[in-house]
């Protein structure tokens, strides 16, 4: 009797702890997956989606899944949303177990990690040659990484650009001297809080303006192992100008893009450096805005970043319905309908040949404004290095602006950082 | 004694009558230790042992995928040890951890002996009180970041106000500002539990020592030194050591005020892991500085602990 006590209580027990192991069960769920069946097959499909966009982007990809899951009942796609290094830092630890996602949407620089990584796989071969000669060669060519094709790029542009408020600016500036005559009078007649408004937390607001003294940041993007170029004249003069209109007060003492974006759109401040993604906003906050490139420095264009964003696919996706189930939804929401819908969230030129006719593009003054400054970009660089570079400049244009840094000083301390950060990237 | 030991088997008996016989055997405590043992082994000892093996490899972005990771050695703890940055930023969390939960203790015990007294609204205090624990510290930590802004924010606004225009603080753009901004916040979070905690304790502390006091003539403070700190040690002490620890290791509101704690001169060893594991992708490395962490740690509760009881 006693023994079959003692076999109920050991029974209670691994109950228990068989219980308490469902969760680790998911791994070997996944074998079944990798099974190879047809294309046809009719197994359900769940897909699962991360994005890094804004919230009216947010909205329309969720009434474009809806719209694609209604035409095919067996594929589910579960979007989730995170922020840009959250994406990136998640991503890449959730890739090494099976609860990463299958599709990942975000900006190029993405693949500056993703690729050194092993964490996704060439896209050009799972959505066909046919379907990839519907998409601008251009922005095309700015999703690769070593030559190869892993993003499918779904707008292009991410560039920054100047807001001005019409009521406040009647005739845009042409330089930036005009603009900071016409900040500062605003300023002067207590019509603004300050002229010019944008991040000045993150460099990726400011680098623009190293481009107008010639400067940049790699020695050589596509070398193997590119060197910082920050200990240069041009670094001393972008942070001795940055510097210069912080002092006279055309910018905030300090701001981030909240504070940025809140001036601009009370109506306190006359123009702000930022990208398309806030027109939205602007127009939500009932502020009738013009866009134009950044003015010319010294009669030289500041050349802002720009960048493509778009969907990228796992490596971890080998399962043939799987696959078959990507194809199918990549070439959905990047059919010219869908394309178009999400413009109306990212005010950005979309990459399908045919939207990129279309009227709507166009005659889109928003949009078709942003080809004069996106002439003057430079491709923002996606080489993993980059990483160290903006945790070098960060802090350092901080301390140039509160006054701890002299602006001549800044280039050395942020080249030693830069190069410190690539030694500590492990390259 | 012999009389009690006979009662317990007495009752064992009884029960065991009525309890299918798994009240009896001598692996009995271990089989209903088992269920959370093996929990805590899942959950607890696999990554600290896993943490601990990788932190004498070499794991980056480039070989995570293929999980396959070179054996270095103490490589990753030489790195670490050479470098002047870790020592700035160890004494930098040690200031941190001690004024955090200094002021977390002070408070908290001061707002709890106010709150175990007969106040008007006393319900309502302290759920005000207990209101900064009720809230998300990512968004506590937002909000006083936009509090702190240099012109916009709200503290700038009152100190102007009251003190000229001479008065505003660089909070988040002089690092040394940034890191006092971070410790004020923290202080502010970390109130309430230590609050909680102490009430908590005072609540079961017999009127009738303080009554005794009151008969033999003791002050306040007296009776504070006597009677209320000796009979909460046991409470405080655990409390002291997860206060401690959680502070050590808090990374969302360094993180946040700092905007990403970019700059050096306002970081934590914590957030230096974070760094390095999730923007620099060295986990190996990240690994060993977590181990470092653990082993700082687990010194200082091991000594408090000791020292706590031999104090006794």
């Amino acid at each position: 009797m006693k023994k079959v006590k003692v076999m109920i209580a050991m029974a209670m027990i691994s109950t228990l702890v068989a219980g308490s192991m469902a969760g680790c069960a998911k791994k070997t769920a996944v074998t079944p997956e990798k099974t190879p069946t047809t294309v046809e097959s009719t197994k359900p499909v769940s897909l699962a989606l991360w994005e890094q966009d804004d919230p009216n982007a947010q909205k329309i990809l969720d009434g474009l899944i809806k719209d694609f899951t209604t035409a095919n009942p067996k594929i589910t796609v579960k979007r989730t949303h995170f922020e840009t290094e959250d994406l990136r830092k998640n991503y890449t630890t959730a890739s090494l177990g099976s609860t990463g996602p299958d599709i990942v949407l975000g900006p190029n620089d993405n693949l500056g990690i993703f690729v050194p990584g092993s964490l996704v796989q060439p896209i050009d071969t799972i959505l066909g040659t046919e379907f990839m000669a519907t998409i601008d060669p251009k922005a095309l060519d700015a999703a690769k990484f070593s030559g190869k094709q892993y993003m499918l790029p779904d707008r292009n542009g991410n560039e920054l650009l100047i807001a001005y408020n019409k009521k406040l600016v009647p005739t845009p500036p042409k330089t930036f001297e005009e603009l900071e005559a016409m900040g500062l009078q605003l300023k002067k007649d207590k019509k603004v809080e300050y002229g010019l408004v944008f991040n000045e937390v993150e460099p990726f607001f400011s680098i623009g303006f190293l481009g107008a003294f010639g400067g940049k940041v790699f020695d050589d993007v596509n070398a193997t192992s590119p060197k910082p170029t920050l200990n240069t004249p041009a670094v001393a003069q972008w942070m001795t100008f940055m510097k210069k209109i912080h002092t006279e007060g055309l910018i905030p003492k300090e701001a981030d893009g909240t504070v940025a974006d809140n001036l601009f759109k009370g109506g306190k401040a006359a123009f702000e450096i930022n990208g398309p993604w806030g027109f939205g906003d602007y127009t939500k906050a009932g502020i009738d805005f013009g866009i134009m490139p950044i003015p010319t420095i010294n009669g030289k264009s500041p050349a802002p970043y720009s960048a493509v964003k778009g969907y990228t696919v796992s490596a971890g996706v080998t399962d043939v319905d799987k696959i078959a189930a990507v194809k199918k939804f990549l070439i959905f929401v990047n059919s010219k309908d869908a394309q178009l819908k999400m413009v109306d969230a990212h005010q950005q030129t979309p990459t399908n040949l045919e939207a990129m006719k279309d009227v709507k593009i166009t005659g889109n003054v928003l949009i078709a404004g942003q080809k004069d400054q996106l002439a003057l970009t430079l491709p923002m660089p996606i080489i993993t290095q980059m990483r160290a570079i903006w945790d070098a400049i960060k802090p350092v244009q901080q301390d140039v602006l509160s006054g701890k840094t002299k602006p001549e000083a800044a280039g050395a301390i942020m080249q030693k950082k830069a190069e410190d950060g690539i030694k500590a990237l492990g390259l | 004694m012999i009389h009690m030991d006979r009662t317990v088997k007495k009752s064992k008996k009884k029960k065991g009558n009525s309890s299918f016989g798994i009240g009896q055997g001598k692996m009995t405590p271990f089989f209903f230790l088992a269920p959370a043992a093996i929990v805590l082994t899942l959950v607890v000892a696999y990554p600290l042992i896993y943490e601990i093996i990788i932190s004498f490899k070499n794991v980056t972005i480039l070989n995570l995928k293929s999980q396959i990771y070179p054996w270095i050695g103490l490589g990753n703890y030489q790195n670490i040890l050479a470098d002047s940055l870790f020592y700035s930023t160890l004494i930098r969390t040690i200031l941190w951890t001690a004024i955090n939960v200094f002021f977390h203790v002070a408070f908290g015990l001061f707002l709890a002996i106010v709150l175990n007294r007969k106040l008007p609204g006393k319900a309502l205090i302290r759920v005000l009180l207990i209101l900064p624990w009720a809230v998300p510290q990512y968004i506590a930590a937002m909000t006083w970041k936009g509090m702190y802004n240099v012109e916009y924010g709200s503290i700038n606004i009152i100190l102007t106000n009251l003190f000229g225009s001479a008065a505003a603080i660089p909070w988040l753009s002089v690092p040394s500002w940034t890191f006092l901004a971070c410790i004020i916040t923290n202080i502010w979070l970390g109130i309430p539990f230590m609050m909680m905690i102490s009430l908590g304790g005072l609540t079961s502390i017999p009127d009738e020592l303080y009554e005794a006091a009151d008969i033999d003539g003791a002050t306040g403070f007296q009776k504070f030194k006597s009677i209320t700190l000796p009979l909460l040690k046991p409470i405080l002490t655990p409390a002291i050591i997860l206060g401690t620890v959680w502070t050590f290791n808090m990374v969302n509101v360094i993180y946040i005020i700092t905007s990403g704690s970019a700059s050096d001169e306002s970081q934590i060893l914590i957030t230096m892991v974070f760094k390095r594991a999730f923007q620099y992708f060295r986990y190996g490395q990240s690994a060993a500085l977590s181990v470092i962490i653990f082993i700082i740690l687990l010194g200082f509760s091991t000594f408090f602990i000791k020292a706590q009881k031999s104090e006794d």
